[in-house]
């Protein structure tokens, strides 16, 4: 996969705008722990299913479905080739597959809805939100700032190794395993010496622009919960409820 | 505004003083320009002006810096950000948030103004670099030329009474650097004092009031804006000053480059209806060029023209959806290694590109890859170290030598391979007059040996000094191609400099 592709700038947040990049970041959070919470309490395949469904809804309304496809994508894979694998050892394919579909469901859940918060919240509204929340400024604005320089790095690795391709050194898997020395030299090292140049770059532009470990910060945007927040949160709740009173009910039945 | 006495500066862990003796007086309103070569301790002043130096980078100061009254030595950087705004090379990798307005908040966001006030300080702040229009939009999605004055509007926002600049052109194009220029112009006029830390000097001359020169971490020389007319003093300290080459250039023909010779009948490089799409909707169309044996082929064009993308497809970086790119003689079948073997690119920013403990080791790096016996090996690193002056350098740790050592010794890391052709991408960012010549010097020693070369480049002093042939591009196309010497004698003078300039973009 393209470092370039996977993290840039455009990854994380494209600074487009949808209800689901309006929300308030703390409903998005409270979408995250809630459906994964849920996810652990569903029994029945057919709700997990629905739950899973209902979060890809959301990406789509939010129109990230389409990046988040790559990832997930990885992960069906890796799902269907640990069944496979499960199918060949034990020859049985419908145990193979009820012993890990729910395993790969409840993590489904989890990577959707994080890729959902993560595609559609930019970083400084997740430092709001954290400030909000009473998170110690230095801690939110550390956090926010590493997820802006993600991409940064991805860059700094992508050029790093171009110029060992254009020294004629290609780090296939088979030539770290051959020599693991063209990783750490080629790769590891003036990585780390780019990481350490930046964070000194960063700590003197932070510095030269008032920030003081980021006690005492206030904000251009005010962040507060207003009636589409609760709109959304009532449906999400009332929706929850029904899935779990479905599973009981179904639950009971077996 | 600024008062330094006997200001002398070591950097940690060296003897060599950094900056030896200086005093300086800056008064409120004054535009001044602070020039010199490369590593003569403009930066390092500039650091000291906001408290960088001592605060964050240590070592032994001695002397005294006021800047608007206060000592920098009693105060921390954040505590001057309301005196100073600090304008970096590169914006990009100090920008912390994804849109305009939130990056130009950041400043009044940490001084804890209510957020009326702040709202207020951004758009005054977007006014004054003209950057209204894009206050909602994202910053990575702007050009230089526009990041740039995003970053100078995120330090108005703080009101600071002086701004510094240290080399805020080396990554624009010219019309980058034009916009930039007339906002700085703006900026004077509305009594903000500016220290302007460049090697170029050709689109300051009207802005400037004083001109200070360093050398060694000393004040050479102090004077009016007509230093910026003095061609030979602009010699006598370095300074770059391609009107003046341009007005040579017709008088005496010193430069003329067809006094470099190359092989006229043997091609080397054949591209043919070379096409490539980024995902993001760039498109390079249809790309055709030819290049022979020892010629020196310049890409000219704005950031963003496709000159890089096409570097990269040549190279074998990038996978073209269209064309062919044909190196001659076809010897080795066109797989990775005889690629590698073939041509070599020198990216614009050389820690990328050095990975081992020494200069001889780096440039032996990965020629075993290719085939070479150690012994073999040897000999090709010996002979390329003596031959491009690394002899003394070594046994140095490449990540210690100066940027122009650096670009020196991954030249001759790519000439160990002898190859056909060396593609080097924005080689003279940051370069002084004394410096550029160098690499204009090796670049002609190699071309001798037949080495062809491509350079993409936004100097044009440096590209009239080494190509035989110029290719415009604009929106990924190729949209005029011309020999140098056409346009010598089409722009043999000041103004014809201009015309060529508007040439190169577009």
């Amino acid at each position: 996969m393209n470092m370039k592709n996977a993290f840039s700038y455009n990854t994380s947040y494209v600074g487009e705008d949808s209800v689901i990049h309006r929300l308030d970041p703390r409903i998005k959070l409270g979408l995250v722990l809630g459906t994964t919470l849920l996810s652990v309490f569903l029994q029945n395949m057919a709700w997990l299913v629905t739950l899973v469904m209902m979060l890809l809804a959301l990406s789509a309304i939010s129109g990230t479905l389409k990046r988040m496809t790559k990832f997930l994508g990885l992960f069906f894979l890796f799902a269907v080739l640990t069944v496979a694998i499960m199918t060949l050892l034990t020859r049985n394919f419908i145990y193979s597959l009820e012993y890990f579909s729910p395993f790969f469901l409840r993590f489904g859940v989890m990577a959707t809805a994080g890729m959902l918060f993560a595609f559609t919240t930019s970083p400084n509204h997740l430092s709001l939100a954290l400030q909000k929340m009473r998170f110690p400024a230095s801690l939110s604005f550390t956090l926010t700032v590493t997820l802006r320089y993600i991409p940064t790095l991805a860059n700094e690795a992508e050029a790093i190794f171009n110029a060992l391709r254009l020294r004629g050194v290609y780090l296939s898997n088979w030539d770290v395993i051959r020599k693991p020395s063209y990783l750490y030299r080629g790769m590891i090292i003036p990585l780390f010496i780019r990481i350490l140049k930046l964070s000194d770059e960063i700590a003197i532009a932070a510095e030269s622009r008032a920030f003081n470990g980021g006690n005492g910060r206030s904000s251009l945007k005010i962040m507060e919960i207003d009636r589409n927040d609760l709109f959304f949160s009532l449906t999400m709740i009332m929706f929850c409820s029904v899935l779990m009173v479905m599973d009981k009910v179904s639950f009971s039945l077996i | 505004m600024i008062n330094i006495e006997g200001l002398e500066y070591s950097y940690p862990h060296t003897s060599k003083p950094a900056l030896n003796s200086v005093d300086l007086h800056v008064d409120k309103g004054e535009f001044v320009l602070v020039t010199g070569k490369s590593g003569c301790g403009k930066s390092t002043l500039a650091c000291t002006l906001n408290g960088i130096i001592p605060h964050i980078l240590g070592g032994n100061m001695e002397g005294k810096v006021v800047v608007n009254g206060k000592n920098t030595e009693n105060f921390t950087v954040f505590q001057m950000a309301q005196e100073i705004g600090f304008i970096f090379q590169n914006p990009e990798s100090q920008f912390f948030n994804l849109q305009v307005e939130d990056e130009v908040a950041f400043g009044p966001e940490n001084l804890g103004l209510d957020p009326e006030e702040i709202d207020k300080r951004v758009s005054k702040a977007l006014n004054d670099v003209k950057m209204t229009f894009w206050r909602k939009h994202n910053v990575f999605n702007l050009s230089e030329g526009q990041k740039q004055r995003v970053a100078i509007a995120a330090n108005l926002s703080l009101n600071p009474e002086l701004l510094v600049l240290d080399e805020p052109t080396s990554n624009l194009d010219l019309q980058g650097a034009m916009e930039l220029f007339q906002i700085l112009g703006r900026l004077k006029n509305k009594g903000k004092t500016i220290v302007l830390i460049d090697h170029r000097t050709q689109h300051v001359r009207e802005l400037v009031d004083r001109v200070i020169v360093m050398d060694k971490g000393r004040i050479i020389h102090e004077g009016g804006k007509k230093l910026l007319h003095d061609h030979e003093a602009m010699k006598k300290y370095s300074i770059r000053n391609p009107t003046h080459l341009t007005t040579r250039m017709k008088e005496s023909n010193v430069y003329n480059t067809s006094n470099i010779i190359y092989n006229a009948s043997e091609m080397i490089l054949e591209v043919d209806n070379l096409s490539y799409h980024y995902s993001s909707g760039f498109t390079l169309e249809d790309v055709s060029l030819t290049l022979k044996k020892g010629e020196v082929l310049g890409i000219v064009g704005n950031n963003g023209s496709g000159k890089t993308t096409l570097a990269k497809v040549l190279v074998g970086l990038l996978k073209p959806d269209k064309g062919t790119v044909s190196f001659f003689p076809e010897d080795q079948g066109g797989n990775k290694i005889s690629m590698a073997h073939k041509l070599g690119m020198v990216l614009q920013n050389p820690d990328h590109q050095l990975f081992m403990n020494t200069v001889h080791s780096e440039l032996s790096f990965g020629l075993s890859e290719l085939g070479f016996s150690p012994g073999e090996i040897e000999s090709r690193v010996e002979t390329i170290q003596e031959s491009m002056n690394l002899s003394k350098l070594r046994n140095r740790h490449p990540h210690s030598l100066s940027s122009g050592e650096k670009q020196r010794t991954l030249i001759s890391a790519f000439m160990t391979r002898q190859p056909h052709l060396l593609i080097l991408d924005e080689p003279t960012t940051g370069m002084d007059s004394y410096h550029m010549n160098q690499l204009v010097g090796e670049i002609m020693k190699l071309q001798k040996y037949g080495v062809s070369f491509i350079l993409i480049s936004h100097d044009i002093e440096f590209l009239l000094k080494t190509t035989h042939k110029l290719i415009f591009m604009e929106n990924g196309k190729i949209i005029d191609e011309k020999l140098t010497e056409e346009c010598y004698n089409l722009y043999g003078d000041f103004k014809g400099l201009e015309s060529f300039q508007s040439l190169v973009n577009g």
